[in-house]
This record gives structure tokens, C-alpha cells and sequence, in this order.
């Protein structure tokens, strides 16, 4: 065997998929050849540091929580999922018979921006980071309570997503929802964040708003809010609330 | 409690592929939730007496390119082209042992960020067969692609990632001139 062969090899020889024969063809040259035992003294190196610094971590205690209450047979059926989506979409069909009481045109919209947005503040205070009774946090360590009255109001009401404002690829997921009263319908809240601490709240809004194809910005609300048409379904409205300008500017740059 | 028991050792292999390939810890979790509550809802599929460490790698990969990433923004695909294109002529520098040993003393996170810049696909089977251990059959049965298509992609992985290290090695004195062998 020549070195380049010996070498060409040595990556398959060192992952113990060479046939036998060529196995021991390749295990003779580096017996023989100073130079190949030395690349391949140098390769078992590099691949001792990679498994090191790229296969050390262990999964985290809420990952092995996880298969815990997976594998419990009550999970199969209840076990929640984070599913901002549906979550979302929850408010589609709880509050379609409070849609029908008022349909504000545009003018209307900045009103309504101005509602959300204060009631915000309120709800924003319930996103507890801790599964409670009007609370359901949807982070890892807490989003598997399967009797959780959020969850069951889910269950019961959202039997398939509505709202495909999809956040994820923005780096987006859900940390939380809560539900509040909207002009006399239930109303739910998700807040999402991202990786590098960055919120969004979002919500879904039975009000027939006629928006157009192009969402409407009010940066002078109490906080910046952008209303969004949803796809598909006229007459409802996505509402996403910035914690200030800044996040709202950040938001816009990347929906570009 | 069975399942359980089957899929515990392979637990931190699941989440530490699932985190190089995503990138974040909180995605990486719902990555290996949604496997966990697949291979739980499928379990009577699983042939008995099989490789199980295969099988529920399945469905992660599976969760990963058909959940995960059609959802990304700019999902990193690998083309015709890519999997077909004439390995490079220059050949990249092999470190000796002592200039590796040098190498990972200074290496802090850059060979995370070296195996970022490596394609998905790519990426996926040089962790599955490099950090995880697994064999270039059950790589290809994992993932539905051919042994030739398994041992091109960690071909081009490993030559992606052996450049990244190269580089940083030159910048850090370790590797001196151009290309050795």
C-alpha cells in the first residue's frame, strides 16, 4: 500500500469501516511508514479534542424529567406541547361569538391598540415563569402539568392551529400564556422570547378589523404594538406587543 | 417503565446532537421532546431485538429536517451539486499529535463554531459517526440515504472542519507555512 492510499483510508480505517482485508493492508503501512503513523497519531489526536469539546454535554435535569413523564401512561393523552399556534388559535374560536358584537374599521384599530396594549401590562404581570392556577409556563421544566386548567381549556376548545405567524424562525418560542377577559370573551396570551432575552407578546384578536394585507404599526400606544390580518381568516386580528421601540424597531429589521 | 429504560442511555447523545444542530439549549429540549413523545406514541413499531439507539435516532433526525428546519428561516440544504462535487485537489494540512495537544489548549469554542459553518446535512452525520459512535449503516438507515452518500457528507464535513482548525491553527502559531501533509 503507498502512503496516499494509506491516508485516503485513514478516516474510514479509524471509524472501523474498512473491510478486513484492507483493514490489515492499512494497519501494515502504519506499522512500516513513520510519516502515515504520525498523521494517524495526529488524527486520533484531533478526533480526542473534537469528542472532548463537541460530545461532553450531558442533557440538562429537565431533559430527563421529560422522558420521565413521557413514558407515564397518562401522557400519551395529556401530555401538553408547546404549541404557541394553537395556543393562540385558542382565542379564535373562544371568542368568535364576541367578535360578532363590534367590527371597528381602521379608525378603529388604533383605539384598539391602545386596550391591548394597556392590558398588557396587566397580563404581563401573570406570565409567573411558574405553572399557577390562571398561569401556564410552557418552559421545559413546567409545561408537562397535563390537569392544568389552562391546558385542559386548550384541550377543550383548540382542536387545530389557526394563527401561522410562525415566530420560531426569528429565533422566537413560547415561554408562557395566560388568558384574560377581552370585552366580555376570554382572551390568551403567549409571550415568546428569544435566546438572547428579547419578548414578544402575542395575541389573537376576534375583531374584524379591516386591515388590509399590510399590517398596521402603532408606535404610540402605550407600547408599541403591530396588528397583523391573519392568513386565512378575515375578520381576526394578530396582535404582537413590544416591551419598547427598541424591541419593536429590532422585530421589524428582522421581519424584513 | 420499559420505555423508559431503553431510551435513558441514549439521552445525552439525543440532546447534545439535538443541540449542534439547533444551535440553543431551549431548542434542542423541544427537539428531543417532540422525539421522546414520537418514539412513545410509535413505540409498537420497534422491532424487539433491534437497534434501538438507531431507531430513535430516526425520529429525531426525521423531527429535525421535517419539523425543525422547514420552520427556520434559511434552511442550510445540501444540493445535487454539493453531494456530486469533485473532492478539492489541495490536500488540507494533518496536525501532528503535539500540535493538536497545543491546538485544544486554546481552542475554547471554536470548534463549535468551526462545526456551525458546516451544512446541516454535513453536520449531521460527522456528530451521528465522529461524537456519537455510530456505525455508517445506521447512519445511512437513520437518515434514508445511501453508505456512499454517509461517507461523502463526513468526507466534507471532516475537510470543512479540519480547514476551520487549520486556520486557527496558523493564526495561532501552531501551524507554520502553507499546506504540509
Amino acid at each position: 500500500m503507498m502512503c496516499h492510499e494509506a491516508k485516503r483510508q485513514l478516516d474510514v480505517f479509524m471509524d472501523g469501516e474498512l473491510s478486513v482485508a484492507d483493514n490489515m493492508k492499512v494497519l501494515e503501512h502504519l506499522n512500516l511508514c513513520r510519516p502515515c503513523a504520525g498523521v494517524y497519531e495526529g488524527e486520533k489526536a484531533l478526533r480526542g479534542t473534537l469528542k472532548a469539546q463537541l460530545g461532553a454535554e450531558k442533557a440538562p435535569a429537565s431533559v430527563h424529567a421529560m422522558l420521565s413523564r413521557v413514558s407515564s401512561p397518562a401522557a400519551l393523552v395529556e401530555f401538553p406541547r408547546r404549541r404557541w399556534g394553537a395556543i393562540a388559535a385558542a382565542v379564535f374560536f373562544l371568542t368568535l361569538a364576541g367578535a360578532m358584537l363590534f367590527s371597528p374599521g381602521v379608525e378603529g384599530a388604533g383605539a384598539l391598540a391602545s386596550e391591548v396594549a394597556a392590558k398588557h401590562d396587566e397580563v404581563r404581570l401573570g406570565f409567573c415563569g411558574q405553572a399557577g392556577p390562571d398561569c401556564l409556563c410552557l418552559c421545559a421544566h413546567c409545561c408537562s402539568e397535563p390537569n392544568h386548567p389552562i391546558e385542559r381549556f386548550f384541550r377543550k376548545h383548540v382542536p387545530y392551529d389557526v394563527c401561522d405567524h410562525d415566530l420560531a424562525g426569528l429565533g422566537y418560542s413560547s415561554r408562557g400564556a395566560t388568558v384574560s377577559e377581552h370585552r366580555g370573551a376570554p382572551l390568551c396570551w403567549t409571550l415568546l422570547r428569544d435566546g438572547k432575552g428579547h419578548s414578544i407578546t402575542h395575541a389573537l384578536l376576534a375583531t374584524p378589523l379591516a386591515l388590509g394585507e399590510k399590517p398596521l404599526v402603532f408606535r404610540s400606544a402605550p407600547r408599541p404594538v403591530v396588528m397583523v390580518p391573519t392568513p386565512g381568516r378575515p375578520g381576526f386580528t394578530c396582535v404582537f406587543i413590544f416591551d419598547d421601540p427598541g424591541e419593536l424597531s429590532r422585530f421589524l429589521d428582522l421581519k424584513k | 417503565m420499559e420505555f423508559e429504560e431503553l431510551v435513558r442511555p441514549h439521552v445525552d447523545s439525543l440532546y447534545r446532537t439535538a443541540l449542534r444542530m439547533t444551535g440553543e439549549g431551549s431548542a434542542a429540549e423541544d427537539l428531543v421532546q417532540d422525539c421522546f413523545l414520537k418514539a412513545w406514541k410509535n413505540l409498537d413499531r420497534f422491532e424487539r431485538g433491534t437497534n434501538f439507539k438507531a431507531w430513535i435516532f430516526t425520529i429525531l433526525t426525521n423531527s429535525y429536517i421535517n419539523d425543525y428546519r422547514r420552520k427556520s428561516r434559511a434552511p442550510t440544504m445540501v444540493t445535487d451539486f454539493a453531494e456530486s462535487e469533485p473532492a478539492a485537489s489541495v490536500e488540507v494540512p494533518h496536525l501532528t499529535a503535539r500540535e493538536v495537544d497545543r491546538l485544544g489548549e486554546r481552542l475554547g469554542d471554536r470548534a463549535k463554531r468551526a462545526l456551525e459553518k458546516v451544512p446541516d446535512e454535513f453536520r449531521l452525520v460527522f456528530l451521528l459517526s465522529t461524537i456519537e459512535e455510530t456505525s455508517y449503516k445506521d447512519i445511512a438507515a437513520m437518515l434514508g440515504i445511501p453508505i456512499g452518500t454517509v461517507m461523502s457528507r463526513l468526507f466534507r464535513a471532516r475537510r470543512m472542519l479540519r480547514e476551520e482548525l487549520a486556520d486557527f491553527a496558523r493564526q495561532e502559531g501552531i501551524l507554520r507555512g502553507g499546506m504540509g501533509s
